[in-house]
């Protein structure tokens, strides 16, 4: 149940995974809200306290992902998927690891361009690995909007696809990723 | 970079150099030297109006003729790269190279070129007018200067220094991000040495 089998998804990687995908999709609200807010705004600051600590959290949580999924079984493909379809999702996926990782990273080196430390809500905070000149921070902020729009992008693919499966193609491929497959012995 | 930077360098010197050949045969040619960083250009402006913002441009370039016994007939370029805004915090200086402020995107440079000086109330004391651009507008400006010193140095060259304020209002460059009643002002404060050529 816990952990994931040939057969499905088990308790560990479904909640990772709805919990990810909605503090992406909050962040990238955030981040283009915050961007555009008046000075006088009481989310002025507020906003880029929060973008900044649940990025971190996205980061954290990712990386746990990520050694969840290399030290887990993968399950198969449903018999009624083509090869070219499992491909296809298979490129989806690895594209919204990667696209994640590098907006966590390129956010983080931006709150740090200047040797301050990325703060997690008062709790932590990660010192600055190196410092960035302007010219760079710019070029990174643009990544990092540029891959957040492209994240959003993907992750749109990815839901519609998951839609089909469920209500054209009516397959279990959506309830993989709801309910926890009982390991079949 | 750095042959790009080079580049401009010399651009500056030849423009100024330029200048300097219709002055008076008795006036010195001062290189700023901001190589060993004894000049600075700091800024300040109120923040909320309940305290006071500071922060400065890290890097720029520029000259200045001056005769002790002529101050009247001095001038000076100065050329600032925007992008070297620093106000020692990260995101804020992002945002001040940005579209709501700096412009440094397509406005890499601002400048002051001197176009007049009147002597001032004390022999070391004069106002400088001349233009400033800033944010691709040019305005005259008068930055009210005043000698600090001048004299050999321990190495074998020959320094005068100056400190000169001056107070621009955002919305004359273009620059209308609301910052509030309190921070429509920003205090220029220049501190200069140059290096006799």
């Amino acid at each position: 149940m816990l952990k994931d089998s040939t057969s499905g998804y088990g308790f560990i990687t479904i909640i990772l995974h709805w919990v990810c995908a909605s503090l992406i999709l909050f962040l990238f609200g955030l981040g283009v809200y915050m961007r555009g807010l008046d000075y006088y705004s009481p989310w002025y600051h507020r906003g880029p306290v929060l973008h900044i600590s649940l990025g971190l959290l996205v980061l954290l949580l990712m990386t746990l992902r990520m050694f969840w999924r290399l030290s887990n079984k993968n399950p198969k493909p449903l018999p009624s998927i083509g090869e070219r379809t499992h491909l296809a999702a298979t490129i989806v996926k690895i594209a919204l690891y990667v696209f994640t990782f590098v907006i966590c990273v390129s956010g983080y080196f931006i709150t740090t361009a200047e040797g301050k430390p990325a703060v997690f809500f008062d709790v932590f905070s990660v010192p600055a690995l190196i410092e960035l000149n302007s010219v760079n921070v710019d070029r990174v902020g643009l990544i990092h909007k540029l891959m957040a729009w492209g994240l959003i992008g993907i992750a749109i693919l990815h839901g519609s696809a998951a839609l089909f499966h469920h209500f054209v193609k009516r397959d279990r491929t959506l309830v993989r990723m709801l309910t926890p497959t009982k390991k079949i012995v | 970079m750095l042959v790009k930077s080079t580049q401009k360098y010399f651009a500056a010197i030849a423009i100024s150099s330029a200048s300097i050949f219709s002055l008076p045969a008795l006036a010195d040619n001062y290189t700023i030297d901001t190589k060993g960083a004894h000049a600075s250009i700091n800024f300040s402006i109120k923040h909320l109006g309940y305290s006071v913002l500071t922060g400065r441009f890290n890097t720029f370039s520029g000259d200045f003729s001056y005769d002790p016994t002529k101050p009247e007939a001095s001038t000076i370029n100065v050329v600032i790269d925007t992008n070297s805004v620093d106000s020692n915090h990260a995101e804020r200086d992002k945002h001040l190279r940005g579209k709501d402020f700096l412009n440094v995107e397509k406005f890499p440079q601002s400048s002051f070129v001197s176009k007049k000086v009147v002597a001032g109330s004390s022999k070391d004391s004069f106002d400088m007018v001349g233009d400033f651009t800033l944010n691709g507008v040019t305005k005259s400006i008068t930055i009210a200067a005043k000698k600090v010193g001048e004299g050999k140095d321990p190495w074998g060259g020959y320094r005068a220094g100056f400190e000169g304020t001056t107070e621009l209002k955002l919305k004359d460059f273009n620059i209308v991000f609301p910052l509030g009643p309190a921070s429509e002002t920003v205090k220029l404060s220049l501190h200069v040495e140059g290096v006799k050529k």
